[in-house]
């Protein structure tokens, strides 16, 4: 067991088996999820324990509705039921658990404008704010609400694993539709962030996170132009940033992506030697990173 | 304690509401908990003309002791800047050297704990965020306790006010238990709200974990309103220190540009400070629709009701630019106010 990340995980994982946002804290399914994710994909004999505990604090709280809580204190259905069915995708792709994961999966939706909005905007197009096609439509973080970027990559990465458990033309057209908003989402200079492009006639900046969270949900889909923009700005982003949760992020995208990761993977394990504490998400993507597999999510050619 | 608390807050809001003579159908979108505007407030103006720390600290000290009754002994104070975004312009942010500078100056004051507090709009990624800031190396050097407030343990809160739908709001333990709260915004305009100051900032503490990034369910409910409403359903005392050393004008809060104004704008009363915030910025704070409705019964806009302590704010007063959907808002004659 000698990537560094997973020692950490270890350390941090919560008595009741489930992980917080950082250690100590209450646990929660984003970083349960992710954790328990991450520690599989590292599996040895140490890890078998923590990796049934997190299993165990995940399982009981999945709601009727097939979604995962954000957390014990907050209790309605969440947008991290994407990363608990891609842990899921991993241990128990044929359950019954996951399909009913997925089949709420697809039932979320974005919002899209409204027929007002559409008759308004017909009339006055130049009074658009933002620069992005508002019908496309992905994945919200809340019921009801805009599609936006990081959301939508996790229920892509999830779905793209689940197309053999929840079948039908359903799917397909929703990560088609996905595909395209990603694609849409795109900043003009490569790279993404957390989905907007341009406000009131301005570039935005893309982030190295959410730019590796797209192109590891676009990771079928290389011939696009839009993932080649992406890998450059992350790879340009990157040697500006020197986060755990980028570099863990990137090193995966680029193994992934199959680039040279080997450079992104020793900065990484040498800022993970002086880790003193921080969130656990980036722990995992790290582990993740770290991982001895190039695609421990299992997301190139899903 | 608390029921008390509670019990004095709606008998002076009922009280404040019967001597306001609100109308009927105003005084339906707020509880009476969430009355607080008082017969008058005191916001002060302390000239800061640099992010020396030395001088800060001298500054938010003096700044503090305007306020009488601003007694942080033994109390858990929670600070909460503006951290959004990273920009090496680095005028986006509340100074770190301002929070650190405020941290020293509340401890000083006899405060038992002083927490830094934020949950940022846009990045998930806070140590990128706090280190490229700069706020991680004032923390480290002040040994103050930062909380990730999208991450922290939340409780739902019925809202006082009905200014958006929202019913209700999932929001922060460290926010909800402090014993007094300070908002740390940056002294800017906004392309959507106009100004962006003490009540804007407290969008950074509605829960990224459980609402996204960004924070659009409350740009769904209606950015002003949802301003209102989370402004209204603090129940915690509070005070406000707005970074204007240096300003951003224009495309705000992001994209906008730098304005020297060197100033810090403090006060007990959020909208009786962002209000004299916008004159600062030659903005009528009438004329921002937010401000101007809660000045009906959470705190004071008019000038004749504030009383400005410290420096005239006319000594200070700058022609901040506004993006052409707010050129309503600028004034257009003279201000008075100190």
């Amino acid at each position: 067991m000698s990537n560094p990340a997973v020692q950490h995980l270890m350390r941090g994982q919560s008595a009741d088996g489930g992980w917080g946002a950082y250690p100590g804290g209450a646990s929660r399914t984003e970083s349960t999820a992710l954790a328990t994710l991450a520690l599989s994909a590292n599996a040895a004999d140490e890890t078998a324990g923590a990796i049934a505990a997190g299993r165990g604090w995940l399982d009981p709280r999945q709601l009727p509705s097939g979604a995962w809580p954000l957390g014990d204190d907050a209790p309605e259905p969440s947008w991290s039921t994407s990363l608990v069915a891609l842990a899921l995708s991993h241990f128990a792709p044929e359950s019954e658990r996951i399909a009913s994961a997925a089949r709420w999966l697809l039932g979320q939706k974005g919002r899209g404008t409204s027929w007002w909005g559409k008759v308004y905007f017909w009339f006055f197009p130049d009074r658009r704010a933002v620069e992005l096609d508002p019908d496309l439509i992905g994945w919200p973080w809340v019921e009801d609400t805009f599609s936006w970027v990081e959301p939508t990559s996790y229920a892509m990465m999830a779905l793209k694993r689940l197309r053999g458990v929840v079948g039908g033309g359903g799917v397909e057209d929703r990560l088609e539709e996905a595909d395209r908003l990603l694609v849409d989402r795109a900043c003009r200079g490569g790279g993404w962030n957390y989905g907007n492009t341009r406000v009131l006639g301005e570039d935005l900046w893309p982030y190295p996170d959410t730019t590796a969270l797209a192109l590891l949900a676009l990771a079928d889909r290389a011939e696009l132009p839009e993932v080649g923009g992406g890998l450059t700005a992350l790879e340009r982003m990157l040697a500006e940033n020197d986060s755990i949760l980028s570099l863990g992020l990137g090193a995966l995208v680029f193994g992934v992506h199959g680039r040279d990761a080997l450079p992104l993977r020793e900065r990484l394990a040498a800022k993970l030697e002086t880790w003193d504490g921080g969130e656990i998400r980036a722990l995992a993507w790290a582990a993740l990173a770290l991982a001895e597999s190039d695609d421990p999510l299992g997301v190139r050619g899903a | 304690m608390h029921d008390r608390r509670r019990f004095l807050k709606i008998a002076a809001g009922a009280t404040a509401a019967t001597a306001l003579g609100c109308r009927r159908e105003e005084s339906e979108r707020w509880t009476p908990a969430a009355v607080r505007k008082a017969a008058r407030s005191s916001v002060a103006v302390v000239p800061a003309p640099s992010y020396d720390e030395a001088r800060l600290l001298e500054a938010v000290r003096g700044g503090l002791a305007l306020f009488d009754d601003l007694d942080v002994r033994g109390r858990r104070v929670v600070l909460k800047p503006n951290l959004v975004e990273f920009d090496p312009r680095g005028v986006i942010n509340t100074h770190p050297a301002l929070i650190a500078a405020t941290v020293e100056a509340f401890r000083l004051a006899g405060a038992g704990e002083v927490i830094v507090a934020e949950g940022p709009g846009h990045r998930r990624d806070n140590e990128y965020l706090l280190t490229a800031s700069g706020l991680a190396g004032q923390l480290r050097d002040t040994g103050a306790r930062y909380v990730d407030l999208n991450h922290d343990a939340v409780r739902r809160v019925e809202l006082a006010s009905r200014f958006t739908d929202l019913g209700g709001l999932y929001l922060p333990e460290t926010v909800l238990n402090a014993d007094l709260l300070v908002s740390m915004p940056k002294l800017k305009t906004h392309h959507w709200a106009g100004v962006t100051l003490s009540m804007k900032n407290l969008f950074g503490i509605v829960p990224g974990a459980v609402y996204g990034w960004p924070k659009n369910v409350l740009h769904w409910a209606g950015l002003g309103g949802s301003i209102i409403d989370i402004n209204a359903v603090i129940d915690v005392p509070r005070f406000n220190i707005v970074d204007g050393v240096l300003g951003m004008e224009g495309n705000g809060p992001i994209q906008g540009e730098a304005k020297e104004v060197g100033v810090l704008v403090l006060g007990a009363d959020p909208v009786a400070v962002d209000a004299t915030g916008a004159r600062l910025m030659s903005i009528d704070p009438w004329k921002v629709g937010y401000l101007a409705a809660v000045d009906a019964f959470l705190g004071n806009v008019g000038d004749d009701r504030i009383e400005q302590r410290a420096e005239p704010l006319s000594a200070f007063q700058a022609d901040f630019a506004v993006i052409e959907n707010f050129a309503g808002i600028k004034v257009t004659a003279p201000l008075t106010g100190g």
